[in-house]
This record gives C-alpha cells, structure tokens and sequence, in this order.
C-alpha cells in the first residue's frame, strides 16, 4: 500500500473518536495529521452540574509521512515533542495523555533508525503524579511491506495500525 | 428456629415476589420490550451503550450496596429478630423494590437521565436550596455515622485495621501498575486479589491497637485526602478491588449458614419499647435504613445503569431484583445478630454492628475450614472497605455542596468557603466531632434523612405516573408510610436529644422534618390537587 493510501485509511479510521487537523506544524515541523481525542469521565449525584469526581485523558496521533528516514531527523522531531510535553500546561482533572507518534514510510530504514525506535522511552510525571503523566507512543510503519516497528509504549496500538 | 430455613424461606418469598408482584409492576406501568432503549436511541459508544443485564445488575449492585444493609439490621435487632425480619422481607418487596425500580423505569423514559434530574426540573429556587441545606446535613451524618462504625470496628477488631491499612497501600500500587506501568489488567486483578487476601493474613500477625480516639481522628485525616486527591489514584483501584471483597464475602456467609445451620437464640419480639428506650414504630423502620429502602439508591451512582440498558424488560431485573438481592444480604446481616444469645449480642454490639456482623460471618466460614481469626478479620476489613467508600464519597458531595451555596453567579472574587481545601476542611471536621458522639445516636438521624430521600424520589416516580396517565396505587402507601415513619421518627429523635441535652443531634431532626411537612404538602398539591402538571 502507498504512504498516501495508508494516511487516508488512518484518517478514516480516527476520525470517529477524534477531532482531525491535516497539515499540522508543532514548531517547525509539519504533520501531515493530528488528531486528538479528549475523554472526561465523571461520576455525578442527583443531576449532571453535580460532579462527584472527574478525571480527563487524551489522546493524540502526529502522523508523517517521510521519504528519507535517517536518525537525525526522527531524533529533532521526537525532542520537539519531548520538551512540548515538558512544558505541557495540564488542566485541573488531567490525568494521561499519550502522545502516538507514527511515521509513516514506503521502504525499509536503517538499523540505527529501528533501535532507536525500539528503545525509545517517554515518561512524564506532573507535580508528583498528583497531575497526572505523559507517554509517548513511537511508531514506525512500512506502508509497503505493512510492516510496524514500535517502542514499548507503542505495543498497545499495534492493532489499531494495521492495514488489514 | 433454624438460620438457614429463614434465609432459604426469605429467597423463596423475593423470587416468588419477583415472578408476581414484580411482574405486575413491569405490567402496570407498561414496559414495552419492543421500546428501544436510551442505549439504543443515542448510542454514542461512551455514556449510552447497551450491555448485558447480567453484568449490568453486578455494577448496579455493587453500587448500592454497602455498609448500610448490615448495620442497620443489626443495629434493629434491639427490638427482636421477627419484627427486623418481617420489615426487610415486606419493605424490599412492597417499598424498597418498588422505589428503585419505579426510580429506573422512570429514567429510562427520560433518556437515561437520573431521578434527580427529574426531581429537580419541579423544585423551583427555594426548593433547591432547602435541599443543599438537607444534603449537606444529611451528608454529614452519614460521615459521622460511618466514621464512628470504622473506628469501633478497628478498636473492636485491630487485625481488620492493619489489614485497612495495607489494603489501601495495595490499592494505590495496584492503580499505578495497571494506569502507569501498562500491567494487564487480568494479571493485575489476579495478583491484586491474591495480595489482598496477603493482607488479611498479615493483619491477623500484626493487630494495629489504638483507641476510639485516635482513629477517628487519622480517619478522618485519611477522607480529606481520599476526597481531594485524583480519583484515580486510590478512589478507583480501591473500589474494584472491594468488588471482590464483596463477592467474596456473600458467598462465604451463604455456604458458611447452609453448612453451620445456627440456631436463633435471640428474642423473637422485644416489645413494643425496646431496651435502649426507642419505640418499635417508628424507629424500627429508620434503624433498619437501606436493607429495606433507600433514597440513596436512586440518587447516588454513576448514572450509568438506566443509560446501558438494553431493553426495557431488563428494568425488573436490575431495579427490583437488585433491591431484593440486597434484602437477602440484610437477612444474612440479622442472622449474624439473631444466632447469639441476648448477652453476646449486647456485649459484641458494644464494639459497633460490624463486629457482631464479622463474629458471625468468622464463625460461619469457619466451619468449612476458614480460621475463624482469618474469617472475621476478612468480614472486617470487607464491610470497613465499603463504609470507607460512602465515607469518601459522602465528603466530596457534602464539600461540592457547601462550595456550590456560598458561590454566587457573576462574581470574580468568591468566598473562601468556596475553596475545595476549606469547604472539604470543614465537613471533614464537623464529621468527626459528630463521630466522637457515637454511632447510635446518629444512625437513626441517618436513616430518617435516608427514608426522607426515598419518599422524595417516590413522588418524582407518583409524579411522572400520573403525568403519563398511569396508575400510580403502589407508589401511594409507600410514600405516605415513608413521610409518616419518618415525621413521627424525626419527633422523637427532637425530644430525646433535647431531654439528653445533645442540642446539635436537635438541629438536624429539626430541618428535616420542616423539610418533611415542606415535602408533604407540596406532594400533596400536586398529586391530589385537579391541575395542570405542566405549569
């Protein structure tokens, strides 16, 4: 399957649960997709303005297709997105939010460029947990062969990605 | 008499009470299993999702059960196990079933929304700030209440306090590793329940003794930060962890009575005034709370249950036969009373209702092979668990209503009794004070506010029959008994406090009862009175 084939497939998919912006720029760098999906749950007593508790989770996908996948590059664009995370401004009931980072590209990358996904690791904790964490989900997928490399934190949404 | 020919006889009575009296019910008020459900209609894959009814009723369940099915009947015991027996066995079927089913119906014909929301739309402004005024009471007494039972029960049973204590470690731990560090949640659940039990073994080795006291006051240390910090921290992995505790328990007790067989040894009828100088009508009915009716059963939950109902027919099953499942865990709860002698009762009641409940259930499981130490300790921590849930919960509705009455529309700079620190700081405080008092002057205040809150949401129910031309007979003495047990019961409670000079225990009776004869009358206006229910 083409890159471009692979990206509408995804679009289509997420955009049942998730609010979709094409030709995103976190910074400088462009995604071809971002989408976000925001889930508040609460439990509530009498009416719904009365809420007993609250917590809020969300979701996001930067997606991007590239054509040269060399290390240096993936490298600046997952630190852009670490210090994003950084200095993320959590609200009042936050609790995750994951950020799934997938690649998209039509032939096979390097070694170094497939240990580094694999040994890839994001985790952010605010105010002691008290505020929640961030995860980051690195995700590599070879629109040609259909072939997906992830990071631990990835491994969760393998299913989700597949083409078939 | 044999224990186990009354909770066998009683499960007769509710199935029996199910296929006809619940059945004429389903028929009376028209449920239609072709209708489609709210599940249906909106569907949207996250509040409204239709799920099966066996899995339905064992959240609604383990919603509304809790510490106060065995308290109470415990507690009524003082005026004999036949009067407490008879008013579970007649209250579930014919009042408490009715309600919570009559509640569900109604909510469901209401695109899910809950019975409050219902009862809110006919309050007016007034209306609903002399409720905040009564919630929050109300809100108050069940944090005494509960507080003051958790704390006799860990004086009374110190192994169930360390177990208490490590089950709340194990909670926290259990939440990270399956929120933060990806564990499945079936391993988790496996080694969860397996450290739990680890607990209840490690409290028997290591028994936690301090006073009265003293636990009162790190419990209530311990509401303000369950009910300030994120739920999902403890709140969450605790409460599905308790799921297990729960389930674990009944089916212990059940096999423990159908193999021990305990005699009744307690007195059958106490008469008319019992030893503690409370008189059976009214009190009886207010002490036995929610093993045979409960406002809160309607008002306090997720709003998950009329949202996931799959069809219409299921509403029997999930309102009216959960109610009755809990009637059966009250009779188990009067067993635990009944079985003992008048002395041992007295003396284990001294240590709160969740004592005498954990002596028996020990005793029980302990003639299938289960230490009775192990066994108590397990019942103990179990019945402290869901008491610490209402605790918790009771807190941060108490602390969102005394913020949401001091705060005022429109204004930059609020209040400081507005501020989540001071308005939980406040409740929590006063709570506790309340707790020093003891349980049994409380609970029955408890009970009055609880059976005033079923009377309140019957009327919402009466009230949406007649709107919808459908008869509304069985919901008439239900509510009439409810408000006449609970103005009498609210008379007496005023005078004995009085004569007592507990002059604070005065103030609460007081409200509720104006709030009582304010319910009364306005239920009377629109249920009787020939006008038009849309204005």
């Amino acid at each position: 399957m083409e890159s471009i084939k692979y990206l509408d497939l995804l679009k289509s998919r997420l955009s049942r649960f998730f609010d979709i912006k094409e030709n995103y720029v976190l910074d400088d760098t462009s995604f071809d997709l971002m989408a976000k999906c925001e889930v508040v749950s609460e439990r509530y007593f009498f009416t719904k303005g009365n809420v007993l508790e609250s917590f809020n989770t969300y979701e996001y996908y930067l997606i991007k297709t590239i054509d040269n996948c060399d290390l240096e590059s993936l490298r600046s664009i997952t630190d852009k997105i670490k210090n994003n995370l950084q200095e993320y401004n959590v609200d009042e009931n936050h609790m995750r939010t994951v950020v799934n980072v997938v690649f998209i590209v039509d032939k096979n990358v390097e070694r170094e460029v497939e240990n580094f996904i694999k040994k890839f690791k994001f985790y952010k904790s605010y105010k002691f947990g008290l505020k929640g964490w961030a995860d980051i989900s690195l995700i590599l997928v070879n629109a040609d062969d259909n072939k997906i490399l992830t990071n631990r934190k990835g491994k969760e949404v393998v299913e989700f990605l597949l083409a078939n | 008499m044999s224990s186990l020919l009354i909770v066998l006889g009683s499960i007769i009575v509710f199935l029996l009470a199910y296929a006809t009296y619940g059945s004429w019910l389903a028929k009376k008020w028209g449920i239609d299993i072709n209708r489609k459900t709210p599940a249906h209609v909106i569907n949207d894959g996250v509040d409204y999702v239709p799920a099966r009814p066996q899995v339905l009723l064992g959240h609604h369940f383990a919603s509304i059960a809790g510490a106060g099915p065995i308290n109470g009947p415990i507690q009524a015991a003082v005026f004999g196990w036949v009067p407490v027996l008879l008013w579970v066995v007649i209250g579930s079927i014919f009042f408490g079933g009715v309600h919570d089913f009559g509640s569900l119906f109604v909510s469901i014909r209401h695109d899910g929304k809950s019975i409050g929301e219902v009862i809110n739309d006919t309050m007016g402004k007034r209306g609903k700030q002399l409720f905040s005024i009564f919630a929050w009471l109300t809100l108050l007494l069940i944090v005494s209440a509960f507080t003051n039972i958790v704390a006799n029960t860990f004086v009374s049973t110190p192994q169930a306090a360390t177990s208490s204590v490590l089950f709340i470690i194990l909670a926290v731990a259990f939440g990270y590793a399956t929120n933060r560090k990806g564990v499945s949640l079936k391993l988790g659940t496996i080694v969860g329940v397996i450290l739990l039990f680890l607990c209840v073994w490690l409290g028997t080795i290591f028994p936690l003794n301090l006073s009265l006291n003293i636990w009162i006051i790190i419990l209530a240390i311990y509401i303000f930060v369950a009910s300030t910090a994120p739920v999902w921290i403890l709140l969450q992995p605790r409460d599905y962890l308790n799921s297990f505790l729960l389930y674990a328990m009944m089916i212990g007790a059940v096999i423990g009575i159908i193999i021990y067989r305990p005699s009744i040894q307690l007195e059958a009828v106490t008469g008319f005034k019992a030893a503690n100088g409370q008189y059976l009508f009214p009190m009886l009915f207010v002490t036995v709370a929610c093993g045979a009716i409960s406002g809160f059963h309607s008002l306090v939950g997720s709003g998950t249950t009329a949202k996931q109902l799959d069809s219409e027919k299921d509403a029997k099953l999930i309102g009216y036969g959960g109610m009755l499942i809990e009637g059966v865990l009250a009779v188990v709860a009067l067993i635990t009373a009944a079985y003992l002698t008048k002395g041992e009762f007295s003396e284990l009641l001294q240590g709160g209702p969740v004592n005498v409940f954990s002596n028996g259930i020990g005793v029980f499981m302990s003639k299938f092979g289960i230490p009775f130490e192990v066994g108590k300790t397990f019942v103990a921590l179990a019945v402290s668990a869901f008491a610490l849930t209402s605790l918790d919960t009771a807190t941060r509705l108490g602390r969102f209503i005394f913020q949401e009455y001091f705060e005022k529309e429109g204004v930059e700079k609020q209040s400081p009794l507005t501020n989540k620190y001071v308005a939980t700081t406040i409740t929590v405080v006063l709570g506790a004070y309340l707790a020093t008092g003891g349980y049994a002057s409380i609970w029955p205040i408890f009970g009055s506010a609880n059976q005033l809150l079923s009377a309140l949401a019957l009327m919402a129910v009466a009230l949406w029959l007649k709107k919808a031309k459908k008869s509304f007979s069985m919901i008439t003495i239900p509510m009439v008994f409810m408000l006449i047990v609970t103005l009498t019961a609210l008379v007496f409670l005023i005078q004995s406090n009085f004569v007592n000079q507990n002059y604070i225990l005065v103030i609460f009776p007081v409200l509720l009862f104006i709030l009582a004869i304010v319910l009364a009358v306005s239920g009377y206006q629109i249920l009787f009175k020939k006008e038009d229910l849309n204005n």
